[in-house]
């Protein structure tokens, strides 16, 4: 019993050093004029379905860790709701942001990158995706919003960073704000996890690029092979890095490798356009 | 249907043989994935709707798959289902751009509207919840989906009976049933389904009711009854979450047995359609081979039986326990408390729960034997003397 005591007393200690890290009240900056109020409840993976029903599959999905809900009011009977979502990375961070991001939404400078549609103001830092909404009895003041925004995203201290492995993705006809990470079952292949993708148009033609980086070129290899051998497509006996292959589903498919990272293109039926991503590709990856 | 039948059987025999190589010069192999027993699709009529349906229906929760969409379509799934709130709304605009080129009466389409103002304790709608904004947000949802008209509107997320017969809500539905926007009207429930299940029978204007259904919950009982209920007065009924989560904890080690989950709750003649989420061509494959096969393998019912033992992690709050207790300890309090330390890593709120409780450390201490019988099978008894010796650790420690 006593060993058990023992455990009990030195689990206690290392969940609290956690706890410290996210104690609510360290997590929600304070405002003049403004109450605040922070919701008892911690939604975490069991339970967030209870507050955002099926919209919980994608969080999930994201590495979701828990959330935690403020609530500011002032005299006016205005209110400012925020809601901190914690991810388990900013990959995934970045993940159920861009899913949620259209690309007509007006950006701003909060966090890594925010954006502000009908009262509400959205933005991703580090490991939190935060999600403020205005209501009440005045129109939303965007540029309180801003404000609040700011402060906390200080109250964060978390690092404002893209995914590195985005910048090797072209930039010659992307669509802005087409990037997107999948984390799994990419293309719907239960094969392909941790897929950085964006889009491309030329003239009406839209395309799309991703890339995956895995932990060793053996591993790449080993994705691709996974990935033919799903679509049963048989690259033996060839040497070449990079496959055009007819997919089931998605048609003409362009894939290849470079030591730890396997990219490709598809919905492109221009092979010499084709190569010339691929070839882009292949030279932006550097590790 | 015998069309869609092809298709679907297409799919299943044939959805991954189609690849051929163009360059490389490498071979095409032309195996085809493993065949499943084909009899005939099972179709149910969703209640007095002219709506009959495969079984089995897709519930989309991505929105970078539309090939994953037109696939489950071509194999022939007919019923989609899509909230205003899912992906910010890409998940409708996905679905929008999808079907702009298919027959619309070749498919079905529900989408579902969340009130503005719900007190997350109770379920409860509060004054703004108001008509024109849930009317409002319908109306985005259409022109996100590029239709006219969806086939059922769901009221989203009722959790009260309360929150069902809120007048301005309820008006929203059934203005859009009349304006012809929606064909039927219905709500969706994650929680206290019996209850909301029989205020949408006494409302007497709900079309549908989608709600959780899965082998693991404690209270499966009493939400099969209420369905029968509501399928007895001409309320059409739609699952979801019949995977229970898909794993058995949380770091994901142990898998339900999706496919024998989804049959458990289809083998009930009064759920006429399930929405399993689809996110892989993997999952979709599964799931139509239970669209002609309900029957359950010996191997299905002993999965089911085997995770039905398993726990999982915390109290779901079902009580029974309350009055078993010779001590009349508030059980359920205790349990919340746990779950506030072993599942938030929220040790102070922990204790707080404790300290109003009047608990102190093991209250079991004078029991010779725990007289609680868990319909979860927790060892009440072990988890109480677990959490109480938070008791022991100042309260400065945890704030």
């Amino acid at each position: 019993m006593k060993t058990r005591h023992l455990h009990f007393i030195i689990a206690s200690l290392i969940l609290l050093t956690d706890i410290n890290a996210v104690t609510p009240e360290e997590l929600f900056p304070e405002f003049n004029d403004w109450d605040l109020k922070i919701d008892e409840t911690v939604y975490v993976p069991e339970n967030l379905w209870e507050l955002i029903n099926g919209a919980a599959e994608a969080y999930l999905a994201y590495d979701f860790q828990d959330l935690h809900i403020g609530e500011y009011t002032n005299a006016k009977n205005d209110m400012i709701h925020v809601e901190l979502y914690r991810h388990g990375d900013p990959e995934n961070t970045f993940g159920i942001y861009s899913s949620e991001r259209m690309p007509d939404y007006h950006f701003i400078t909060a966090g890594t990158e925010g954006y502000t549609s009908f009262g509400a103001l959205n933005f991703f830092t580090g490991n939190y995706y935060v999600k403020m909404l205005w209501s009440g009895a005045s129109e939303a003041d965007e540029s309180l919003l801003m404000e609040f925004a700011g402060k906390i995203e200080d109250k964060l201290k978390q690092e404002n960073r893209w995914p590195d492995i985005l910048s090797y993705l072209p930039e010659l006809n992307r669509i802005p704000k087409s990037e997107g990470y999948s984390n799994e079952n990419f293309l719907g292949y239960s094969c392909f996890h941790s897929a950085f993708t964006a889009g491309y148009r030329i003239d009406n033609r839209e395309f799309k690029l991703f890339i995956i980086q895995l932990n060793d070129s053996n591993e790449a290899r080993l994705m691709l092979n996974e990935y033919f051998k799903t679509i049963h497509f048989n690259a033996s006996g060839t040497k070449d890095q990079d496959h055009i292959v007819v997919d089931p589903f998605y048609g003409k498919m362009a894939i290849g490798t470079k030591d730890h990272f396997l990219f490709g293109v598809y919905n492109l039926d221009d092979e010499q356009l084709i190569t010339q991503y691929l070839d882009q590709l292949r030279r932006n990856i550097r590790f | 249907m015998k069309n869609l039948f092809l298709s679907r059987r297409r799919f299943l025999k044939t959805s991954f043989a189609g690849a051929a190589g163009i360059t490389i010069g490498a071979k095409v192999s032309a195996n085809s994935i493993k065949e499943v027993k084909t009899t005939g699709i099972i179709t149910r009529r969703l209640g007095h709707t002219d709506l009959v349906l495969p079984i089995v229906s897709m519930g989309v929760m991505r929105s970078d798959m539309p090939n994953l969409v037109k696939a489950a379509y071509d194999s022939g799934i007919k019923h989609f289902d899509t909230a205003h709130g899912y992906m910010g709304g890409n998940n409708e605009i996905m679905l929008g751009n999808v079907f702009k080129d298919y027959p619309r009466d070749s498919f079905t389409i529900a989408t579902k509207v969340h009130p503005d103002d719900i007190n997350r304790q109770t379920g409860e709608l509060g004054p703004g919840s108001t008509k024109e904004s849930f009317l409002k947000k319908f109306n985005t949802s259409l022109e996100r989906l590029q239709m006219d008209y969806v086939d059922i509107l769901y009221h989203h997320g009722v959790g009260s009976r309360q929150a069902l017969m809120y007048e301005p809500v309820l008006d929203a539905l059934t203005t859009a049933k009349k304006e012809g926007k929606t064909r039927y009207i219905g709500l969706s429930t994650h929680r206290n389904e019996p209850e909301v299940i029989q205020a949408a029978i006494d409302s007497g204007v709900i079309d549908v009711i989608l709600t959780t259904l899965n082998f693991k919950q404690q209270h499966h009982l009493q939400i099969k009854e209420k369905i029968a209920l509501a399928a007895e007065n001409g309320i059409g009924i739609v699952t979801m979450k019949t995977m229970a989560g898909a794993f058995l904890d949380r770091e994901k080690t142990k898998p339900v047995n999706c496919k024998a989950a989804l049959k458990w709750v289809l083998q009930d003649p009064n759920v006429h359609t399930s929405i399993p989420g689809i996110t892989s061509f993997d999952m979709l494959a599964e799931n139509l081979s239970v669209m002609e096969d309900l029957e359950l393998t010996e191997e299905e019912i002993k999965d089911l039986q085997e995770a039905g033992l398993v726990a999982g992690l915390y109290c779901d709050g079902c009580s029974s326990c309350s009055a078993l207790c010779r001590k009349h300890l508030p059980v359920h309090d205790i349990m919340r408390s746990y779950m506030y330390a072993y599942g938030y890593n929220d040790f102070k709120k922990a204790r707080e729960v404790l300290d109003e409780s009047g608990i102190g450390n093991d209250p079991c201490e004078d029991c010779e034997s725990c007289t609680i019988v868990c319909t979860k099978n927790f060892n009440v008894a072990e988890r109480i003397r677990d959490i109480s010796r938070i008791t022991n650790i100042p309260a400065e420690f945890l704030a």
